[in-house]
C-alpha cells in the first residue's frame, strides 16, 4: 500500500519558487548572488515607526511627468501618496530601496526598489523617511520625492522585538507559500503580501476569540488552543488602516494589535479526534471514534472551517497495529449529525484499540489518499477546561480583523496599554534546559522515547514529532557533553547511534505529519534501535 | 503545527553533490508551509553557512558539479526543504561510511550535530542572520587535486551531449603513449565541463580499474607497495557519465576531459594490485530481506581497498572476512549507500588475510524506497576487493 506523496507538487513548486526568486531578483536589478541584504528585511532589523511621519506633509499636488513611453501619467493615472523609509541608495543607478508603507489600491507594505523621477533634485540617505507620489500601473517610479523630518517615536513597542516579517500569497493554491523576503507569488505572479506570524490562543469552536496567552474560552469554558496568526496594527474606526508596525493613527491614538487567522494556522482537532492535512495542503480531516463504534470523519478547509462533503468519497478498512489491512474496505456514508462535513461508518464488534486505514477521494477523478488512524479509546468532545484557579480569559483578548463577529464584541483589547510593553517574540520558544548528568539524560532519553512509542501505539501520528525531536536533543546532548566518558573503543558506536537517531527523529517528524503509519513504522524501528544503542553504550561503561 | 528546534554543535566534510540536483528537483521545494513561522535559533550566516561550505561546497558552488549553489543565503534558502530531506535520509553528503566501520581514507562524514543545525534551520523558517556575521565568498576550485599529474591524457576531441539528451554514459579509448612500463599510484579526472560530468570510471583497457571518479571527492593514492602496472602501448578506457543540470536540459553542451596519472616506483613485491569480485548468485530477486553472499579468497592477500557496486540503495552494507581460524575481521560498514555514489574505499590499515579466508557480504535493503530518486547509474550488485597478493 503506497501512501500519498508530495513529490509531484514539490517538483513543480521547486521550479516555480526558483523561477520566482530569480525573476524577482532580475526585476529588482539584483546581482545574482550574495545580494540578500539588498531587498531582504532583516529579521532583527530595527525600524522606525511607520506612523511617525506627519500626515499633513503628504504630497497633494499632481505632477505631470512622462513615463517611459512618454505618456503623461499624471493626466491618465490615479495618483497615490507614498510613504516609506529609505533602506539603501545606489549611487550609481540612483535606485532607492524603500521600506514602503501600505498604499491602498496601489501596493501593500513592502520593501522594494524604486527609481526617482528627479534623482538630482533631492538628496536622500538611508534612514530618511520620504514621501512621494506614485501612479496606478507604475510600480517602479517615485515622483516628487521629498524627505520629511523624522518623527518622534511616539510608539514605544520595540519593533525589533516584533516577529519577523514574512511574505505570503493569498491566491488559491498559493496559500502555503511563505518567504522571508518580498517577491512575486509563484503561480499568480502577484506581489507577495507581508505580514508578521505569531502564535496566540483561541477558542477551539469560537474562532473569533483570540488572545496572546493561554487561558480559558469565555464562551464555552474550554481550554484555549494555540494558533498561528498574522499580527497587524490597526486604527479604531478605520478598518482599512493595517500596518505591520506599531505607531499612531491619524487621530493621534495608538494603533491596536490585531490578529488575523491564517491558512494552516489552526490544526487543532475540533472533536477530540486525530487531525491530518492532505498533501494538497487544502483539505484537512479529523477522524474520531465514537460510541457505539462509529468511525466519524470531519472535513475542513485550510482555515479549519467545515467543508461540505459534496463529491467526497471514502472507505475504511480495519488494520492491525502495523498498518496491515484486515478485511475488505467499506464505504463511509454521510454522517447522522447536524454537521454537514461528516462521513461516517458504523463498525460494530470493533475492540479497542481500533485501527483503520481511511482512503479518501475529494472528487471522483481525484487520486486516493490514505490516512491511518489508531484509536486507543473513544474520542471525547472537548469540554470545559479544568480551571483550578478560576482563571479567566485575559483582558488582552482580541478579535481578528475582518471577522464578522468582531464588530459584535464588546471591546477591542490590547490597545494603548499594550503599546507600551516590549513585545516578546513568540515564534522562537525557549527550550527547557536539559539535565546535565548522564543518568539524568539517559532517564530523559528513555522517557521521551517511551512517549514516542505511546503516541505511535495510540495512533497519534501528528503528535510523534515532539517526543521524537526531544529524544534527539537529549542524545545530541549526551554525545556533545559526555562522549569523553565513554571508552574510546565505544565512541564510534555512540556516534553512529546518535546520527541514526537524529536522522530518524527528523524523518518521523515529517512522516507523522502526513498521517502515514506505513512510513512511520520502519522509521520508528530505526529510532528505537538507535535509542537502545545509545543506552547500551553508556550502560556498558 | 510544529516548530523546528534543537541545539547545534560542530561539523566535518562532504563530497560531491551532483546527484542532489536531480534529487532535490524531485523531492524538493523552495517554500515552507505557511504554518511554519521562524522558530530556528540557528541562522544561515553564522550557523548554517560554515557547515554547508565545509561539507557541500566542493560541488554546490557556482560553477561546480551540482546544479545549485548552497554557499549564499539567496541560493540555499529555496532548497531548504530538499536539504532537509537529503540530510535526514542520508543521501547527502554522499559519504556512507559508518563510524563503526574500519577506518577509510578520505571522505567527509557529517556529524549528527551538524545535521541537526542545518535541519533545524531548514525546518524553522530559514532565517538569514541574527548577527553581523557575513558569509565569505566561496568559489569553485577546478584543478588537479594532487597537483599536476605525471601524465595527462586528454580526450581526443570534444564530446557533445545534444540538446535532446539529458543523460548518457559514453566510453572513450585514449592512448597513454608511454614508451616504457609505468606504475600508477593514482588516477584523476579533470572535467572539461564540470557541470555535466557526473562520474567516471578510469581503467586500463582490458586491465584494472584505476579510479572511480566522483565530483568533489578526494583523489586517493594507493598505499606504499601497491600500484597498477601501465604497460607500453596500453590504452586508457574512460567511461564518463554525463548528466545535465535541470536548467541545462535544452542546451547542447560539450566536454573534453583529461585523465591524469600519477606514477610511482615499482612495488617491492613486483606484483600489481589485483581485484577479486564477489557477486550474489544470479537471479536473486530484490526483496526487503537482507541478502548475504560471499566467496573464498583464492590466495593470501593484503586487502587495501573495497569497491561495493550497488544495484539500488541499501540501509546497510556490511563486509567481513572470516579467517580460516574462525575469526571475523570487519572490512567495511556502510550506512545508507546509494548506487550512484560508487567509489573505491581505501582502508587506512590494509588487512592481511590468509589463504582460505572467506569474504562475507550482507546487504540490508531500505525499509522504504518510495522517496528514493530514480537512479540510472547503477550496477549489478557486486563487491570488488583490491589486494596485493602475499
Amino acid at each position: 500500500m503506497r501512501r500519498v506523496t508530495e513529490a509531484t507538487k514539490r517538483r513543480t513548486t521547486a521550479f516555480l519558487i526558483s523561477s520566482a526568486i530569480v525573476g524577482f531578483a532580475c526585476l529588482a536589478g539584483l546581482p545574482p548572488a550574495n545580494s540578500n541584504s539588498f531587498l531582504r528585511v532583516s529579521l532583527l532589523e530595527a525600524r522606525q515607526s511607520a506612523g511617525s511621519s506627519p500626515k499633513s506633509s503628504v504630497a497633494s499636488g499632481k505632477q505631470s511627468k512622462p513615463n517611459a513611453q512618454g505618456e503623461n501619467v499624471a493626466n491618465t493615472k490615479k495618483e497615490h501618496a507614498f510613504r516609506g523609509r529609505v533602506e539603501k541608495v545606489d549611487p550609481q543607478t540612483h535606485m532607492l530601496t524603500i521600506d514602503g508603507e501600505n498604499v491602498p489600491g496601489w501596493m501593500a507594505a513592502m520593501t522594494m526598489n524604486y527609481r526617482m523621477d528627479n534623482p538630482g533634485s533631492v538628496i536622500v540617505k538611508p534612514g530618511d523617511r520620504i514621501i512621494a507620489t506614485v501612479y496606478d500601473g507604475d510600480f517602479t517610479t517615485l515622483h516628487n520625492v521629498r524627505v520629511v523630518a523624522t518623527g518622534s517615536a511616539t510608539a514605544v513597542i520595540k519593533t525589533n522585538d516584533l516577529p519577523p516579517i514574512s511574505y505570503v500569497c493569498s491566491s488559491p493554491g498559493e496559500e502555503s507559500v511563505l518567504e522571508d523576503k518580498p517577491g512575486k507569488c509563484p503561480i499568480s505572479g502577484k506581489p507577495m503580501t507581508p505580514l508578521r506570524l505569531v502564535t496566540v490562543y483561541s477558542c477551539l469552536k469560537f474562532q473569533s476569540f483570540i488572545q496572546e496567552n493561554p487561558g480559558v474560552c469565555p464562551v464555552d469554558k474550554s481550554e484555549l488552543v494555540p494558533i498561528t496568526t498574522a499580527l497587524y496594527f490597526t486604527c479604531k474606526g478605520d478598518s482599512g488602516a493595517r500596518s505591520l508596525q506599531p505607531g499612531t493613527c491619524s487621530d493621534g491614538s495608538a494603533r491596536v494589535k490585531t490578529y488575523e487567522r491564517r491558512p494552516h494556522g489552526d490544526h487543532n482537532p475540533r472533536h477530540g479526534g486525530q487531525f491530518f492535512m492532505a498533501d494538497d495542503s487544502w483539505h484537512h480531516l479529523e477522524g474520531t471514534w465514537v460510541k457505539p463504534n462509529i468511525l466519524r470523519v470531519y472535513f475542513y478547509n485550510d482555515m479549519t472551517q467545515p467543508l461540505a462533503i459534496t463529491g467526497f468519497s471514502a472507505n475504511a478498512v480495519k488494520s492491525d497495529g502495523n498498518g496491515n489491512e484486515i478485511g475488505a474496505p467499506v464505504p463511509l456514508r454521510q454522517g447522522q449529525t447536524n454537521d454537514h462535513n461528516v462521513l461516517e461508518l458504523a463498525v460494530p464488534g470493533t475492540t479497542l484499540p481500533a485501527n483503520f486505514a481511511l482512503r479518501v477521494k475529494f472528487k471522483p477523478s481525484d487520486k486516493e489518499r490514505v490516512f491511518d488512524f489508531t484509536f486507543a479509546d473513544y474520542s471525547k468532545e472537548p469540554g470545559p477546561a479544568a480551571v483550578a484557579n478560576g482563571a479567566q480569559a485575559s483582558t488582552t483578548a482580541a478579535f481578528p480583523a475582518g471577522s464578522s463577529s468582531a464588530s459584535n464584541q464588546p471591546s477591542q483589547p490590547a490597545a494603548s496599554g499594550q503599546q507600551s510593553e516590549a513585545y516578546v517574540p513568540s515564534t522562537i520558544k525557549q527550550e527547557a534546559p536539559l539535565p546535565t548528568t548522564i543518568p539524568e539524560l539517559l532517564a530523559e532519553l528513555g522517557k521521551r522515547a517511551q512517549s514516542v512509542k505511546t503516541a505511535l501505539d495510540q495512533g497519534d501520528l501528528t503528535g510523534l514529532w515532539y517526543p521524537a525531536i526531544g529524544a534527539k536533543d537529549v542524545a545530541l546532548a549526551l554525545e556533545e557533553n559526555h562522549s569523553n566518558e565513554v571508552p574510546e573503543a565505544k565512541r564510534p558506536q555512540l556516534d553512529s547511534a546518535v546520527r541514526r537517531l537524529t536522522m530518524a527523529a527528523w524523518q518521523i517528524d515529517a512522516a507523522g505529519d502526513l498521517g502515514n503509519k506505513e512510513k512511520v513504522l520502519p522509521l520508528y524501528q530505526d529510532f528505537a534501535a538507535a535509542v537502545a544503542d545509545v543506552e547500551s553504550v553508556y550502560e556498558a561503561r | 503545527m510544529k516548530h523546528g528546534r534543537g541545539f547545534g554543535r560542530a561539523f566535518a566534510p562532504c563530497a560531491a553533490l551532483v546527484f542532489a540536483a536531480a534529487l532535490a528537483l524531485v523531492l524538493g521545494t523552495g517554500r515552507t508551509n505557511a504554518h511554519t513561522p521562524v522558530t530556528s535559533r540557528f541562522d544561515y550566516n553564522k550557523d548554517v553557512f560554515p557547515r554547508l561550505r565545509d561539507h557541500c561546497a566542493a560541488c554546490h558552488v557556482p560553477g561546480g558539479a551540482a546544479p545549485m549553489s548552497l554557499v549564499t543565503y539567496a541560493a540555499a534558502m529555496p532548497w531548504a526543504e530538499s536539504i532537509r530531506d537529503e540530510l535526514t535520509a542520508g543521501r547527502m553528503p554522499p559519504w556512507p561510511v559508518d563510524p563503526t566501520s574500519p577506518a577509510v581514507k578520505g571522505g567527509d562524514r557529517i556529524s549528527p550535530g551538524d545535521i541537526d543545525v542545518i535541519v533545524v534551520w531548514a525546518s524553522g523558517g530559514t532565517p538569514e542572520s541574527y548577527t553581523d556575521a557575513k558569509p565569505a565568498e566561496v568559489s569553485f576550485h577546478g584543478g588537479w587535486k594532487l597537483g599536476p599529474p605525471d601524465l595527462k591524457i586528454p580526450m581526443n576531441m570534444e564530446h557533445t551531449v545534444g540538446s535532446s539528451i539529458t543523460e548518457e554514459v559514453s566510453d572513450f579509448s585514449l592512448s597513454a603513449n608511454v614508451t616504457d612500463a609505468k606504475w600508477v599510484k593514482a588516477a584523476d579526472l579533470l572535467p572539461g565541463n564540470a557541470s555535466i560530468v557526473r562520474d567516471a570510471v578510469i581503467s586500463i583497457e582490458n586491465g584494472p580499474v584505476l579510479a572511480l571518479w566522483q565530483p568533489g571527492a578526494e583523489t586517493m593514492v594507493a598505499p606504499s607497495g601497491a600500484a597498477f602496472q601501465l604497460p607500453v602501448g596500453a590504452k586508457i578506457h574512460l567511461q564518463i557519465h554525463y548528466k545535465k543540470h535541470f536548467d541545462q536540459e535544452q542546451n547542447s553542451l560539450s566536454d573534453k576531459s583529461t585523465v591524469g596519472l600519477y606514477f610511482t616506483d615499482p612495488p617491492p613485491s613486483g606484483h600489481e594490485l589485483q581485484a577479486f569480485a564477489i557477486s550474489p548468485a544470479a537471479n536473486v530477486p530484490a526483496s526487503n530481506d537482507s541478502l548475504s553472499f560471499g566467496a573464498v579468497l583464492p590466495n593470501a592477500a593484503q586487502i587495501v581497498a573495497l569497491r561495493p557496486m550497488l544495484d539500488r540503495a541499501y540501509r546497510f552494507v556490511e563486509i567481513d572476512a572470516q579467517t580460516p581460524s574462525g575469526a571475523t575481521v570487519p572490512l567495511l560498514r556502510l550506512h545508507g549507500p546509494r548506487p550512484q555514489w560508487f567509489r573505491r574505499y581505501w582502508l587506512q590499515k590494509p588487512v592481511k588475510l590468509a589463504t582460505g579466508s572467506k569474504i562475507a557480504v550482507r546487504v540490508t535493503p531500505l525499509a522504504d524506497y518510495s522517496d528514493e530518486p530514480m537512479v540510472t547509474r547503477k550496477f549489478p550488485l557486486q563487491v570488488v576487493l583490491d589486494y596485493v597478493p602475499l
